[in-house]
């Protein structure tokens, strides 16, 4: 994986497998910390610890297409490459939460890559899904809730394509107002 | 910078053109978005699919799936008919998703030279 965008679009497509209605997201830069967060917290399916302790194995999946999963080894990875810790908690019927807490300025950092469309990705994956987006660093937060455009919406498909466009766009000023416009 | 005023706007021209569609779209985009799909690029691909969409007329649904099966000619796109006739396009980036939009989606020719068949020759 590239960078940070394609671990989350990654990792939560788990919970959208695992039949989650809320997909709460949080990422943080924190540069006077010099760590790098990124966790993702459902209320899907959950796993049992039996399966929980098979997740990180690459050779492990759910799925048929094929023998191996990969999804969750690589997360695992990127915590072990980069100075930091990797967390998954589950409960069958509650959900899960997972999470890598890594240092921002390891040279095997990956970049953030591309936030806003990895949203857009997973918004446009189910549009019953509410994601709960929160962004932080050093500067204060933002917070995107795909509840409060559904509110505006009156029933138009949160998939319309120039819908999900405006979304994108909408990330990408939150997230760099935030970062008192440089990106 | 975005507004929400602008976000009303669309949903109005959203809602204008939904009472002029029919059902619920000649074809069924499918783009696999799974590990091996979006490591090797998927995701532009799904971007550029929405962005063509949002640009022209097209009669469309598209939507996501897991593995497909053939993790070295990810990223893959798979074309459903109104008959359930599938095409599936394999090596895709943002570039050819383009062009089968406007080509197959817009005008109904299949675009032989991306699909599996020519390809895994």
């Amino acid at each position: 994986m590239q960078d940070m965008a394609m671990y989350l679009l990654d990792i939560a497509n788990n919970s959208i497998e695992a039949k989650a209605l809320n997909i709460y997201i949080y990422l943080a830069e924190l540069e006077r910390e010099d760590r790098l967060i990124l966790s993702v917290t459902d209320d899907g399916c959950g796993m049992d610890q039996a399966t929980l302790e098979k997740v990180v194995n690459p050779f492990y999946t759910t799925r048929t297409t094929r023998k191996i999963g990969l999804g969750i080894a690589f997360f695992k990875a990127l915590a072990d490459a980069c100075d930091g810790k990797f967390t998954i908690e589950s409960e069958i019927g509650k959900g899960t939460f997972i999470k890598v807490d890594i240092r921002r300025s390891h040279l095997d950092t990956p970049p953030l890559g591309d936030i806003a469309e990895t949203i857009l990705t997973l918004i446009q994956a189910s549009e019953t899904i509410e994601y709960i987006f929160r962004y932080q660093n050093d500067q204060g937060e933002y917070i995107f809730d795909t509840r409060k455009v559904k509110e505006i919406l009156d029933g138009v498909s949160i998939c319309e394509p120039s819908i999900l466009l405006w979304i994108k766009d909408y990330l990408n000023d939150g997230m760099n107002r935030n970062n008192g416009g440089k990106k | 910078m975005k507004s929400l005023a602008e976000l009303q706007k669309l949903r109005d021209e959203a809602k204008k053109k939904i009472e002029l569609r029919d059902g619920s779209g000649d074809y069924r985009i499918v783009v696999g978005m799974a590990t091996c799909g979006i490591a090797a690029g998927a995701r532009p691909v799904l971007n550029a699919l929405i962005e063509e969409a949002a640009r022209g007329n097209y009669s469309c649904v598209i939507a996501q799936t897991g593995c497909i099966g053939m993790c070295t000619l990810e990223p893959i796109v798979e074309v459903f008919d109104k008959n359930g006739q599938k095409t599936t396009y394999v090596l895709v980036n943002p570039e050819k998703a383009i062009e089968i939009m406007k080509e197959h989606i817009g005008n109904g020719k299949i675009v032989e030279k991306y699909t599996v068949g020519t390809v895994k020759k």
